[in-house]
């Protein structure tokens, strides 16, 4: 509390005495039944009456003490104004930055997730669920175990000791409740009293603190994926985990916080394998439907051997709620594909069917060899019976269109200009941002078979060589026949159909979905919008927006060498140009780096009336399909119902 | 008899009826292959069956809707092996229901006139393409019915089987006129609705059959008519040719060798086409009137049970 407002408090009452004085005594006399309310009124006004004697006693007179108390009073109303308009100020600003906000989120594609909001889940969670002990790099930079080791008196990795820039390191924790107010601290202080808050709840060691760290454009640098303005986060208490604050303040989306905390409840549930798998999906180091199947159902096969039935309840009925927490974290990775929602689908009845009599070992033994089975069955021998089937259909000298990439497609291909000796003509159309047709392409031309490599930006033209078919993969194809596949297959397969070519998808039967979807707006998947503004070719690095400290400094002492070897350069360059100083043509060339660096589109996010919009995916009606190929034969598109419907139990 | 040739017999058996398909004369070829040479074994049976039907594929040179009663016969064998233990019960279970087979298919063809007679109105003209006994059977069925209508019937060369039909028809004493192939789009807007049969239905819904079907397709579906395929569900077959090339033919589709200098015998193109199925409205068919679409799931059905 400060001084003045002390002063001003034990000011008031004499003012009210005054006016409530004469009145109230008199009352008091007539009537004897008080409230006692009324009795604290009184001692007020006596207490005020005797305050009032004593500084009459000193020589102070009633005039006076009135005219202090009034100006005490307007000094007080003068502070709470300032404090009201700082506040609104400050209101006005959440209320601008909040607008800004939703101004971004607004869009068509409001409703998906995007990519920002998953990365500051995956955030929030690794975080939690690493080891207390060592540090890790994560997506928005380094986890550093300070609480625990601040605790232990261990080699403290501070924030200053980490990053090259100032002592000034300082962490925004505000303690246990949201509302309560943040408090700011050094950040080992800060950390500290965030772990004595809970040590009494949890161990201290278990806390973690990320450090976020100096100046503001290194905190939004470390944090970058997550656009951190001050590094705030919020403890939630007896989880010992930290959550961005920014996770609250940025996305108003409640359903999204209240699903993080859900899955930092159950964190320890989940095993690392899946913390792994979910980091390769997030970081598209697993890209495809059936490669990131594939994968999914490998580390699966490691769950269940690892996993222990608890005490009380039996296998076939909690297996399958451990794995829900599984599935919840890779969830948060990307949203599962439909392939992976299959294979789940079907894993998940598996274990219902499993006889609760049976012993644990032999259970889970019996499901690993059936999930290896089942990818045996829906994938690798299903491929080749695709493979089987298109081969008939490719002849002698075709030339072939492909999109993108597609494991399938390129087997297929291969098979057929390798095995079968064809000599077919492969073009593989591509497309920004992810060029997944440059590793197709490469593929297949090392191989040996003749491939043109082409963007869809050409697309025309491509259709003028004289194709006979155009092969497509597919990421899933819904129950009323439309192919849901890679952004850009709509509209090869519509310039395709315009010129009475052929398409035709190569679809495992796994990938057929129950759903049914007209347009491509109302499921989707939101990439990274980064990626389109920035190619930064110089600085591949820079390029995804989301750098781990290390790297940043990775890359300032790189810029740091490169200046120097530039100063070392430089005499050359002076003797060559002659006239300019070396101080001003070092000048010109930080200039030229600046500009260099700044692409047209780098702060997109500040303006508020453009979006970017990097979806992954699109629909292709099923006029434009003219088969389906799978593992059950060539299919019309309006098929895949039939498919769905006879195979239920088995698909 | 020693010599058993699965082409002689399958070609007797089509001399012998003039009311048999080709499916039906090769499934029942098939059958009486298999009361002869008896085999020993599954396996023997299956491979018997498998190396006769390629041998009967390859010696007939349209071999579309045979091919489709190879499958339904081969799919047949291979679903009812594994049901009886006993192997003499299971080869004459076997013999016995290919008979009952035939003998049920040969019936389907009044079933289609019966669900397909509501399909003609009094005072239509109707267009028929090429001579299917499906489609004669439903037009002298409504005939019975004393449905008034006439007929448009094409030449359907090269096979002029149009002829064939004219005279039937007239025989009947339905109103009809003889088109030559190149004058249906001169007549196709007074027509109310087009009638053709099939070789064979391929996965798709789309139809093989005689040439000419495709343009008459087109034109029918140009000129907003309805184009109904009336033919048996034996003739399902699991193809799916993406256009009339795609068919397994004799020779190429388009053959540039020079030839005598007879005009008619220089006369050469393909025999059969693919009309794919947005140009078909309903498959008139013994399981009912199905939309292209569903003869895709009837294979499934048929296939994978």
């Amino acid at each position: 509390m400060s001084e003045s407002e002390a002063k001003s408090r034990s000011a008031t009452p004499p003012s009210k005495a005054k006016q409530a004085t004469p009145t109230t005594t008199a009352a008091a006399n007539g009537e004897k039944k008080l409230t006692n309310k009324e009795l604290k009124e009184l001692k007020k006004q006596e207490k005020a009456a005797k305050r009032a004697a004593m500084k009459q006693a000193n020589g102070i007179s009633i005039e006076q003490q009135q005219q202090q108390a009034q100006m005490k009073k307007e000094k007080k109303q003068l502070q709470r104004e300032q404090q009201q308009k700082r506040e609104q100020k400050q209101k006005n600003a959440n209320k601008k930055k909040q607008n800004e906000r939703n101004v971004k989120k607004s869009t068509l594609f409001g409703h998906l997730e995007t990519t920002e909001e998953r990365r500051a889940t995956i955030l929030a969670l690794t975080s939690a669920v690493s080891s207390p002990k060592t540090s890790r790099i994560t997506a928005a930079g380094l986890m550093v175990p300070v609480v625990a080791s601040a605790l232990s008196g261990s080699n403290v990795l501070t924030a200053s000791s980490l990053m090259p820039v100032g002592p000034n390191a300082s962490s925004t924790v505000s303690a246990s409740a949201p509302a309560s107010t943040t408090t700011t601290l050094p950040a080992s202080s800060a950390a500290l009293s965030a772990g004595t808050s809970s040590a009494s709840t949890n161990t201290p060691t278990a806390i973690q603190q990320e450090i976020a760290s100096s100046n503001a454009s290194d905190v939004a640098k470390t944090l970058a994926s997550i656009s951190l303005e001050a590094g705030e986060f919020n403890v939630i208490p007896g989880i010992s985990s930290v959550i961005p604050t920014v996770l609250e303040q940025s996305f108003d989306n409640s359903s999204l916080i209240s699903s993080v905390k859900e899955l930092l409840l159950n964190k320890d549930l989940i095993h690392p394998s899946i913390l792994l798998l979910t980091s390769h999906l997030a970081h598209y180091k697993i890209v495809g439907s059936i490669p990131r199947c594939i994968a999914m159902l490998e580390v699966f096969q490691i769950v269940i051997k690892d996993y222990q039935t608890p005490k009380g309840t039996t296998l076939s009925r909690n297996l399958t709620s451990y794995l829900s927490h599984q599935i919840d974290l890779l969830k948060k990775a990307r949203p599962l594909s439909v392939t992976m929602g299959n294979a789940i689908r079907w894993l998940k009845q598996e274990i219902s069917l499993i006889d609760p009599s049976t012993p644990d070992k032999a259970a889970k033994k019996d499901l690993c060899e059936k999930i290896g089975q089942f990818a045996k069955e829906k994938i690798e021998l299903a491929d080749q019976l695709i493979i089987d089937n298109a081969s008939t259909q490719i002849e002698e000298s075709t030339t072939i269109v492909t999109y993108g990439s597609s494991k399938v497609l390129t087997e297929l291909l291969l098979h057929n200009a390798i095995s079968l000796k064809k000599n077919i003509k492969v073009i593989v159309v591509d497309s920004r941002p992810l060029f997944e047709g440059r590793k197709m392409a490469e593929t297949l031309r090392n191989a040996g078979v003749n491939v043109m490599y082409a963007l869809i930006t050409s697309l025309d033209t491509i259709f003028n060589m004289d194709v006979d078919y155009v092969f497509l993969g597919a990421h899933s194809i819904l129950s009323n026949g439309f192919l849901y596949s890679r952004a850009g297959t709509a509209m090869l397969a519509m310039s395709a159909k315009r010129r009475n070519i052929p398409v035709l998808v190569c679809c495992e039967s796994l990938k057929f979905s129950q759903r049914v979807q007209l347009d491509s707006v109302t499921f989707n998947e939101l990439a990274d919008p980064n990626d389109l503004v920035n190619i930064d070719y110089e600085n591949p690095v820079e390029r995804r927006g989301n750098k781990g400290a290390l790297l940043n400094q990775f890359i300032k002492e790189r810029k740091f060498e490169k200046k120097k070897l530039a100063m070392e350069n430089k005499p050359k360059g002076n003797k060559i140009g002659g006239k300019k100083g070396s101080e001003g043509e070092s000048k010109d060339a930080s200039n030229e780096e600046d500009s260099n660096s700044k692409n047209i589109l780098d702060g997109w996010q500040e303006l508020p009336s453009l979006n970017i919009v990097n979806i992954l995916y699109d629909l292709t009606p099923p006029e434009y399909i003219k088969k389906v190929i799978t593992e059950f034969g060539a299919l019309p598109p309006s098929s895949v119902p039939v498919i769905l419907r006879e195979y239920k139990g088995s698909a | 008899m020693s010599e058993f040739n699965i082409t002689e017999t399958y070609l007797r058996f089509l001399e012998e009826d003039t009311e048999m398909t080709m499916p039906i004369a090769a499934i029942e070829a098939l059958v009486t292959l298999l009361r002869i040479k008896t085999p020993e074994t599954a396996a023997e049976m299956i491979n018997t069956i498998k190396s006769s039907t390629e041998e009967l594929i390859k010696s007939i040179p349209n071999s579309v809707s045979l091919r489709a009663g190879c499958d339904i016969f081969m799919r047949f064998v291979l679903r009812n092996l594994h049901l009886y233990g006993d192997w003499e019960n299971c080869k004459q279970h076997l013999i016995e229901n290919g008979q009952l087979f035939v003998s049920r298919a040969k019936k389907s063809r009044n079933k289609i006139a019966e669900i397909g007679v509501d399909f003609i109105a009094d005072d239509d003209i109707i267009l028929v393409h090429g001579y299917s006994r499906a489609v004669f059977s439903l037009l002298n069925h409504a005939a019975n019915k004393f449905i008034r209508f006439r007929c448009v019937v094409t030449e359907s060369r090269p096979s002029k089987q149009g002829n064939q039909l004219y005279t039937l028809l007239e025989q009947k004493g339905i109103p009809v006129t003889l088109i030559v192939d190149s004058a249906v789009g001169a007549v196709i807007d007074k027509v109310d609705k087009v009638f053709v049969g099939a070789e064979g239905v391929a996965e798709s819904g789309g139809i093989i059959n005689l040439v000419g079907t495709y343009s008459v397709g087109v034109l029918a579906h140009n000129a907003r008519k309805p184009f109904y395929v009336v033919t048996e569900s034996h003739k399902f077959v699991r193809m799916f040719p993406l256009s009339s090339d795609d068919l397994p033919m004799a020779g190429p589709p388009l053959d540039f060798t020079r030839r005598t200098d007879d005009l008619e015998d220089a006369l050469r193109g393909p025999t059969i086409d693919y009309t794919a199925q947005e140009y078909i409205t309903a498959l008139i068919t013994d399981l009912g009137v199905l939309t292209p679409s569903a003869v895709s799931e009837e294979l499934i059905k048929m296939w994978y049970d």
